[in-house]
């Protein structure tokens, strides 16, 4: 049974290595000998008047207010503004009046600085500006400029999304499954520069955004008002169970889909990059975050013939570039579709690691960066494969469901026990009874087992989080194991999942485990100590903390991930809000405009092709260079 | 001879620089080096004689939407090839501001060999510059 178990877990591996999300688990836990899987409201984004019409701003020269007055020497305030008053009426300027009634008002002690109201049934701001520019007594004189506070969403967790507006803020929010970085404040100012670029725009409702990944969850209230629809009510298909409902059952996909596009100043959840855009979901992963070719090849063929313009794909995988992989990627680039790709996780180089490594026109691949702007140490990197950087830590975003924590006694009259296993109310779950907390000679050649039922009918993910120390044998092993039937012994199951096993000695240990085969079940969670050897070493384990974590899948969660899948949706939403602002670019310039306008960093330039993190308000003020001109002679 | 010769381009092409910038704020160079100078000789003077032809420059409407908006617009750059591009004085084109495009202009050019470039502008930064185009206005 553990034999089998075990090799399932192994091949479950192996496949992630293959095509496997760009979550990274950066587990800041030190693994020692233990080797367990682990698994504002806001003001209108419309162009406002650029300065006010009736008034105009004058500096007056000094040397201009003592000709008037007739002496090289100092003079008053009022003195300069009565002066004043008569070269700019000398001008014939066609005043009007400012709001306490007069038509020239001192701006600063000196007086000569001023604000002339003119009459706009008279005068415009640009002919009252060229008149007195003639004027050898005025400095200079210009419009009364608008400005104005940026555009801030009113989504309640705004704050908390630093690669939108980093203000230095401490991300320490509902790190239930995933580890925070190591990394949790970083530099104000260190940011894509959001609230500049959603001044020009935030609607970016006219491109479709394909996401490529586990699904979307359709009910999500930050997500519902942003989802494509085919005009068949569908939102997209799903290429794992071969059906028009991408509904999510793992989690990534929409937190993928939040980050680019969850409906921003809806007072609700958070905001994507765009506020408004066209999710379209294309569900190629499965429940484990495991997708194969012929998935992606057709959710690629999907999107490129139901009218996306840009692709997000936080996905990918090493090893020998596929062919079928390969002709879908450029089938999707030469139609000129945007491919936004994430570079991967394994802090290495991404020559090996596709789609990046694919190196097609339309295509960028991104690393993550820190709340810093420092490349995150998971991050893949190439000067070569991977373009640019984009906030990819402690990312908060849309998530399945909201999440259940539950502290769970470990008083053994909740648990069924078989064999050896023993609590005090200090100690709580260990095993042997007599273990005294670093060694003790346990019985020989038994299985001893304990194990208890939880609901999860409606968890689409559940882990079991706990802390434990134990001493045991090499040939022995301490394992967790779960089986979706009620009621039933895990280690007496033959179906049953090793969700993580160990040997040797280790104190105060704490880890995560996802009980896999546990989502929307009834299920079993097991402690299991086995020893099957007969020399005299000393064994013993003791579990002295125990949480459920589960995912009870509903429509307003959200989580904190990291990973360049959580770096990529960044720059996807970008691209669709580049897009949105200037419709008839092409993907070329699309990219162009994104990788030529970053935020150069130093300690990025050896790891990123371009050195530098995506910046909004840049990408939207990029002009694309013109083609050479036709010159004939007429 | 060799440092005569030198001295005398040196003196040549400063006066070139001048009046190729006075020029091209026109649109209109006149003046450009027809001598390599290579050869150690003064270069050939302009034609002046010859009438000037009027050439037409036209380009592809920039897909940036700020150019085809108020302050947005292309600068054509002319120049003879013995000059850097970069250099001159643009004529400047400017778009209505009602999001259509104007995408050519014409200038009157003594014959001779020229070297042509856009670039296009708004209200917040230009562009690169295109390739070049290299033209010979016949005589």
């Amino acid at each position: 049974m553990r034999i089998s178990a075990i090799s399932k877990m192994t091949i479950a591996l192996a496949a992630l290595t293959t095509l496997a999300l760009f979550a990274a688990d950066v587990s800041s836990e030190d693994s020692q000998i233990v080797r367990f899987s682990t698994g504002a409201n806001s003001k209108s984004a419309s162009s406002p008047p650029k300065s006010a019409p009736d008034r105009i701003l004058v500096q007056m020269k000094t040397s201009g207010i003592q000709s008037r007055l007739g002496h090289a020497g100092s003079f008053t305030k009022a003195q300069a503004l009565s002066a004043a008053d008569s070269a700019i009426r000398a001008s014939g300027l066609k005043l009007g009046a400012l709001s306490d009634g007069h038509a020239i008002r001192a701006l600063t002690d000196e007086g000569t600085t001023l604000a002339v109201a003119i009459d706009p049934n008279q005068e415009t701001v640009e002919s009252a500006i060229a008149r007195l520019n003639q004027n050898p007594e005025v400095e200079w004189a210009q419009p009364d400029y608008v400005y104005q506070k940026f555009a801030v969403p009113n989504d309640t967790n705004y704050g908390k999304l630093w690669g939108l507006k980093n203000s230095g803020q401490v991300i320490d929010v509902q790190h239930r499954f995933h580890n925070r970085y190591r990394i949790s404040v970083g530099t104000a100012g260190r940011d894509m520069g959001m609230e500049t670029a959603w001044d020009k725009i935030t609607d970016c409702s006219s491109v479709v955004v394909a996401v490529l990944d586990t699904g979307i969850n359709l009910q999500h209230l930050d997500l519902v008002d942003n989802l494509w629809d085919d005009g068949m009510g569908n939102h997209g298909y799903d290429f794992i169970n071969m059906d028009a409902d991408p509904d999510d059952d793992e989690g990534h996909g929409t937190h993928v889909a939040g980050t680019i596009g969850a409906r921003g100043n809806n007072a609700i959840g958070t905001t994507g990059v765009c506020w408004r855009v066209k999710l379209m979901a294309v569900k190629v992963l499965d429940a484990d975050g495991i997708g194969y070719s012929s998935s992606i090849v057709q959710g690629l063929n999907y999107a490129r013939t139901n009218g996306a313009d840009v692709i997000n794909m936080s996905l990918g995988g090493t090893g020998t570039p596929d062919a079928a992989y390969r002709t879908a990627i450029e089938n999707v680039s030469n139609n000129g579709i945007l491919l936004v790709v994430a570079a991967g996780n394994s802090s290495a180089n991404a020559g090996a690691t596709y789609p990046c490594a694919f190196q097609v026109s339309n295509l960028i691949c991104v690393g993550a960066v820190d709340q810093n702007f420092s490349r995150a140490d998971f991050s893949n990197y190439s000067t070569t494969y991977v373009h640019i950087g984009a906030p990819g830590t402690n990312i908060l975003s849309s998530a399945l469901g909201t999440i259940s924590d539950q502290v769970i006694s470990t008083d053994p009259t909740n648990w069924t026990v078989v064999g050896d296993w023993n609590s005090t109310a200090s100690i709580h779950l260990q095993s042997p009874a007599t273990y005294n907390g670093t060694s003790v000679r346990s019985v020989r050649n038994t299985s001893n087992s304990i194990y208890r039922s939880f609901d999860f009918t409606n968890a689409a993910r559940a882990y079991a989080t706990f802390t434990f120390s134990m001493s045991v044998d090499a040939t022995d092993l301490f394992a967790v194991l779960s089986s979706n039937s009620s009621g039933t012994n895990p280690s007496a199951d033959a179906g049953a999942e090793v969700l993580g096993a160990a040997s040797g000695t280790a104190a105060g240990i704490t880890r995560s485990l996802e009980i896999f085969n546990c989502r929307r079940s009834q299920c079993s969670l097991g402690f299991d100590l086995t020893t099957n050897d007969d020399d005299n070493l000393l064994y013993g384990v003791r579990i002295t903390s125990l949480r459920i974590f589960s995912y009870e899948v509903g429509t307003s969660g959200h989580d904190t991930y990291n990973g360049t899948s959580m770096a990529s949706p960044h720059v996807a939403g970008l691209a669709a809000m580049v897009k949105a602002y200037n419709p008839t670019f092409t993907a070329a310039e699309v990219r162009a405009a994104i990788l030529n306008t970053g935020t150069r960093n130093a300690n990025l330039t050896s790891y990123f092709q371009k050195g530098s993190v995506v910046n909004a308000p840049n990408a939207l003020k990029y002009i694309p260079k013109p083609e050479a001109p036709v010159v004939a002679v007429q | 001879m060799a440092s005569k010769s030198f001295g005398a381009l040196r003196i040549v092409s400063a006066l070139l620089v001048g009046a190729l910038l006075i020029g091209c704020e026109e649109g209109t160079p006149t003046l450009r080096s027809t001598g390599s100078g290579s050869s150690g000789t003064l270069p050939t003077p302009p034609p002046s004689n010859l009438p000037p032809k009027t050439v037409s420059i036209t380009w592809t409407a920039n897909n940036a939407k700020q150019v085809g908006q108020a302050g947005g617009g292309y600068l054509v750059y002319v120049a003879p090839t013995s000059k850097a591009i970069a250099l001159v004085t643009p004529i400047q084109v400017a778009n209505p501001g009602n999001g259509t495009h104007v995408t050519s202009t014409t200038t009157s050019l003594q014959p001779g060999v020229y070297n042509f470039a856009v670039k296009a502008y708004s209200s917040e930064g230009t562009s690169e510059l295109s390739a070049i185009t290299n033209f010979t206005v016949p005589k």
